[in-house]
Order: structure tokens, then C-alpha cells, then sequence
């Protein structure tokens, strides 16, 4: 079995809980009036992409000479930082186009959800071992949105196709993104404890990424 | 003890799920330090297995990368 795919299958094992939080969200009677909440939290993870695989990139040229992992990752994530750049302007031009304004996003406390999801990657980089970041980057680029999915969502509820641009365009570009990562690994000399790292951490993404939109789905909150 | 009894004595498989023998491989295959955070974040498992083949079954949940 090859390493991506045997990560691809430890995520399938484990992501019914993501789905069902999808599935309540995307078909959730009030989906107009909660967008704006859903694109402000995807924002909020979306801005931390880069600056995360710069840490990553930088933990591991600083031990390229000690662990053999770390030259072949640091080619994936120098290749991939640029790709990624500026993504969180597509969310603030989807958000203005539902009349928030940009500053007022830049300006709002992000969720905790947010920070936890986020942060325990920064712990995993900083404090143990940067493969972590590829369990991370696994879940959230292994399922690219349906651009005719979510084109349907738009025109269904009447929320403009322009609030949807992020979507729609990572629909075009992430599963070219999905199969760069799972050529890396592949390429990578992976051992098991890398495995159950990036395990660890591609089960922990999955529940904190449904913390974050099930925040969005608790009217209490 | 298997990882398979470790989850089910969790609660985290439902109770007479059914797992091919490749899955059941793979759930093996699981580090105890694995089973371990599927146990901590209360991750029910197995059932993603059975839409394996079945696409478009559920959404993305749209957040990206």
C-alpha cells in the first residue's frame, strides 16, 4: 500500500463526523442567513494556511541534516506556499459581496474552534515533528469542493454565485492540489512513527473542523 | 487486546458493524497512540467505510486550505 493512500484510507476511517456536519450545513434551512458565519470561520482557517507551511518549511531546513524526511518536505511545501497565496482574499471578496466589509472581518476575534484547529498544528511543527501539518493538509485538501455542487447550493437559495467564488475556485484547483500531496508522500521516506503522527493529527483535524462549522449550526452560540 | 476491542470497548464502532478484512487490516495497522486520539476525539469509525465507492453521498464541508 502506498503512504498516501494508506493516510487517504486512516481519514476515510475516521471522517463520518465531518460529513454529517456537512451535510447538516449545506442543507440547513437558513443556509442564507448563516453563509456569512461559514465564510467568516473559513477565513479565519484559510489566512493561517501560508503562514503554517512556512513554519513547517522552516522546521524542517532546519533539520535537513539530521532527518531525511525533512529535504523531501520542504520541496513540497516551497512548491506548494506559493499556490496558496492570497486565497484568503477570495473569502473577503466573497464576503463583501454579502456586504461585510473587509475590515470589520480582519477586525473580529476569530473562534476558538479556529485557533485550536489551527494551533495544535503550530504545537506538532514547533514542539514535535512538522510531518504532522501533512495529516492536516490531507483533510482539508483531500475532499475539493464540487463546482456543480455548490453552484446548485447558490442558485437554490439565492445567495449569489459571486459569494462562492472561494469555493468554486478551489473546486477547479485542489484536486490537482489533492494529487501533489499524495505524489509527496509517496515520494517520502516515511516511517511508522511519521504515519501515526500524521494519523493523529488528520484524526484531530477532522473533529476540530467540525467543531468549527458545528458553532455556526448551534443557534446558542 | 485488539484495536478493534480497544474501540468497540470505547464505544466508537457501532455495535455489529461489519468490516471487510482489508479494513480490518488497516484498523490494526492503527499505532495505540492512534486508536488513542480516534478514542479522545470520540470519532465514530467505520462508518466512512461504507460509502467507499459511493460518491457525492455527503458534501465537502467547504472549508479549505
Amino acid at each position: 500500500m502506498t503512504h498516501s493512500r494508506r493516510l487517504r484510507d486512516k481519514i476515510r476511517l475516521a471522517r463520518v463526523e465531518l460529513d454529517s456536519v456537512a451535510t447538516a450545513l449545506w442543507t440547513h434551512p437558513r443556509l442564507p442567513e448563516i453563509y456569512p458565519q461559514f465564510l467568516f470561520r473559513n477565513h479565519a482557517v484559510i489566512r493561517a494556511s501560508v503562514p503554517l507551511m512556512e513554519a513547517a518549511a522552516a522546521a524542517c531546513q532546519s533539520s535537513m541534516d539530521s532527518d531525511p524526511l525533512t529535504a523531501g518536505m520542504f520541496r513540497y511545501l516551497t512548491h506548494h506556499i506559493p499556490e496558496e497565496a492570497h486565497h484568503d482574499d477570495w473569502v473577503l471578496d466573497d464576503l463583501e459581496v454579502l456586504g461585510v466589509d473587509r475590515g470589520e472581518v480582519l477586525a473580529r476575534i476569530p473562534p476558538p474552534a479556529v485557533a485550536a484547529l489551527v494551533g495544535s498544528q503550530y504545537y506538532w511543527i514547533r514542539h514535535f515533528h512538522p510531518v504532522a501539518l501533512l495529516g492536516f493538509i490531507a483533510v482539508l485538501e483531500g475532499t475539493p469542493p464540487s463546482v456543480e455542487y455548490f453552484e446548485g447550493i447558490a442558485d437554490n437559495t439565492g445567495i449569489s454565485r459571486k459569494a462562492f467564488s472561494n469555493l468554486l475556485r478551489h473546486g477547479m484547483i485542489d484536486p490537482r492540489h489533492r494529487d501533489d500531496l499524495d505524489y509527496a508522500l509517496d515520494e517520502l521516506p516515511l516511517t511508522e512513527d511519521h504515519h501515526a503522527l500524521m494519523g493523529i493529527s488528520a484524526f484531530q483535524t477532522i473533529h476540530l473542523l467540525a467543531r468549527v462549522v458545528e458553532d455556526i449550526l448551534d443557534p446558542t452560540l | 487486546m485488539t484495536n478493534l476491542e480497544r474501540l468497540e470497548e470505547a464505544g466508537m464502532i457501532r455495535p455489529g458493524h461489519q468490516f471487510s478484512r482489508e479494513d480490518l487490516l488497516l484498523l490494526e495497522s492503527l499505532s495505540h497512540e492512534e486508536v488513542g486520539a480516534l478514542i479522545s476525539v470520540k470519532a465514530k469509525v467505520g462508518e466512512g467505510f461504507l460509502h467507499r465507492n459511493v460518491s457525492g453521498d455527503h458534501p465537502p464541508v467547504g472549508i479549505v486550505f
